[in-house]
């Protein structure tokens, strides 16, 4: 049984509702259904706009659906709703504590809110806080805090009442490399020994390649794809040859206009786009056309090509 | 009803005021500078007019109107913080309920009640010539009615932010203000126009300062006023809870995180 039945969700905004005032409308979310499983990290993806955030904020009950069903747990969430948050928190680099709080104050706050007895609760603050390395902070105010501090004290949060479903919006946002990286390893220790699901957004495509099991793929406020990270990727044919060339510059970029192939340039290196099944022919030709040559590497598609075609289609339609 | 959201709603302000006692300025500050001037101007009046008992009333308007106003500014003021800290959805999109919400921000506010009271009682005894003890025997005859009457009417300016945001904070202070001339703080009712009477005669508040001062000048037994302030606080308090509850939900059709904008 899934974690989470997400079945029809829509959400329509409506603006002027003045009786003089022209009424209009937005679909934000537009029928989307799907499933979590126990244990499974999704991928939630999409264009600024696609309907992520929203959809999100329908999860966690602080925007109304216009039509649509959510299940959690096999329970209906409109009429268990405070049963349920119990086990389903999040985190969200867009989303602040109270500034004037102390770290441990804000953390303890979110501990009673989700029903975390003492002595347990300070228990599980003390051992959150120092597993993201800000147990030095625990009696400083969160005003002045760092975004990535931030970060993680939200992390800590939201892995406070032990959640069996946890929402991440960019989680590791404004978070340094190596601090990005600990965290990624927490997220996946957490499922693999807690059996944690969750949704996860995230711009970082490495990272979604990495934590997800599956992946949504929102726009315009539909799911346009639904499959492993790796199989969205490999639905991308065109890949990025990279050449460092030291004779033929100018041959290289009248062959790539020509076939007619996506192209960028720099001192020495040539990058272009073209299908995986015709790099062999397209360095054979650039070779004929006398382009000299001395590296080549290629990139073969990956997520980060997937969201970028997607963004790019949405836009157009857009305009 | 779980006590632990409860005690975190109330915990979430104690603990901002100890860590920022600007938010105490604001809330003692202007009843403070209430007290002192129209404590004097009262003491004048009488030493000039010999009217019986004009200071004390003064002084017992002043403090119930302030705690009064302050107290019904507290109920809002508890929404507004966590706008303007954007805390909003941390707290909604926890598991507690609207209605744990509610009683974490009443106790808070009663809290704030007796701190504020106690601090202007002993201001009066230190600047006045007054026995505090029989000030506070008459204040707290008529500060729980007003008490309720400020709770009820601070969910009219409750159900307000919590559809339009922190772009109507303004509106709901303005609103607390509003009923001061209706209420007969400082002078009866009679003293205003007809329409105006009509409009206060619908106010709880008017029956507690008609009563607060029938009994200090008059010695006249309050039970009536006081039942007539507390039922229609009641009434009031349903209408405005059901209004706040109603347009929470209507905020959720369109978003509780966009009133932070």
């Amino acid at each position: 049984m899934p974690v989470l039945k997400v079945e029809n969700l829509t959400k329509i905004f409506t603006s002027g509702l003045w009786p003089f005032q022209t009424k209009q409308t937005y679909t934000a979310v537009d029928d989307i259904s799907f499933e979590l499983k126990k244990g499974e990290i999704l991928g939630f993806l999409g264009p600024n706009g696609a309907g992520k955030t929203t959809t999100i904020q329908m999860l966690l009950g602080i925007l109304n659906p216009t039509k649509g069903e959510i299940n959690y747990f096999g329970q209906g969430f409109t009429t268990n709703r405070s049963e349920i948050l119990r086990k389903v928190t999040f985190a969200s680099s867009y989303i602040k504590l109270p500034s004037r709080l102390k770290v441990w104050e804000n953390l303890d706050v979110a501990g009673r809110l989700y029903n975390v007895p003492d002595p347990q609760r300070s228990k599980r603050i003390e051992e959150l806080l120092k597993l993201f390395d800000i147990w030095h902070l625990r009696d400083k105010s969160c005003i002045g805090l760092s975004a990535g501090q931030i970060t993680r004290i939200m992390l800590a949060k939201a892995f406070l009442p032990n959640p069996e479903i946890i929402l991440l919006d960019e989680p590791t946002a404004s978070l340094d490399p190596d601090v990005a990286a600990e965290v990624r390893e927490f997220i996946l220790k957490q499922k693999k020994e807690f059996g944690v699901s969750m949704l996860f957004t995230s711009h970082n495509m490495d990272e979604v390649t990495q934590v997800c099991d599956r992946v949504l793929v929102l726009k315009n406020g539909k799911i346009i794809a639904d499959n492993s990270p790796l199989a969205l990727a490999s639905s991308i044919s065109k890949a990025h040859v990279h050449l460092i060339i030291t004779n033929g510059f100018e041959n290289a970029i009248a062959y790539a206009q020509k076939e007619n192939l996506s192209y960028t340039q720099n001192i020495h290196e040539f990058s272009f786009e073209v299908d995986e099944s015709n790099i062999g022919s397209a360095l054979i030709a650039l070779a004929n056309a006398g382009v000299v040559y001395t590296n080549v590497s290629i990139d073969k598609p990956n997520l980060q090509d997937y969201f970028l075609s997607v963004a790019k289609s949405s836009n157009q339609e857009r305009k | 009803m779980n006590y632990l959201p409860i005690s975190a709603i109330i915990l979430r302000h104690l603990w901002l005021i100890r860590n920022y006692m600007n938010r105490l300025l604001f809330v003692f500050y202007w009843p403070t500078l209430d007290i002192l001037m129209w404590g004097f101007v009262g003491k004048y009046m009488q030493a000039i007019q010999g009217t019986y008992n004009v200071q004390i009333i003064f002084l017992l308007s002043i403090l119930l109107w302030s705690a009064f106003a302050r107290i019904g500014m507290e109920v809002f003021q508890a929404l507004l913080e966590e706008l303007w800290s954007n805390n909003i959805v941390n707290i909604f999109a926890s598991p507690i309920k609207l209605s744990e919400w509610i009683v974490g921000v009443i106790l808070f506010v009663i809290l704030m009640f007796i701190a504020l009271m106690s601090f202007l009682i002993l201001l009066i005894g230190l600047f006045y010539d007054i026995s505090i003890i029989s000030l506070f025997k008459n204040f707290i005859i008529f500060a729980p009615s007003l008490l309720l009457a400020a709770i009820s009417i601070g969910f009219l300016a409750l159900s307000i932010i919590i559809y339009s945001g922190i772009r109507f904070a303004e509106i709901a202070y303005v609103i607390m203000w509003t009923f001061m001339p209706f209420s007969g703080v400082f002078y009866p009712i009679e003293t205003l126009p007809m329409w105006a009477q009509k409009i206060s005669y619908c106010l709880p508040m008017t029956y507690t300062f008609t009563g607060m001062r029938a009994y200090v000048q008059n010695q006249i037994d309050p039970t009536p006023y006081l039942i007539k302030s507390i039922i229609l606080s009641l009434i009031y308090g349903a209408v405005f809870l059901g209004l706040f509850f109603y347009m929470f939900n209507k905020s959720k059709d369109k978003g509780l995180s966009r009133l932070t904008d």
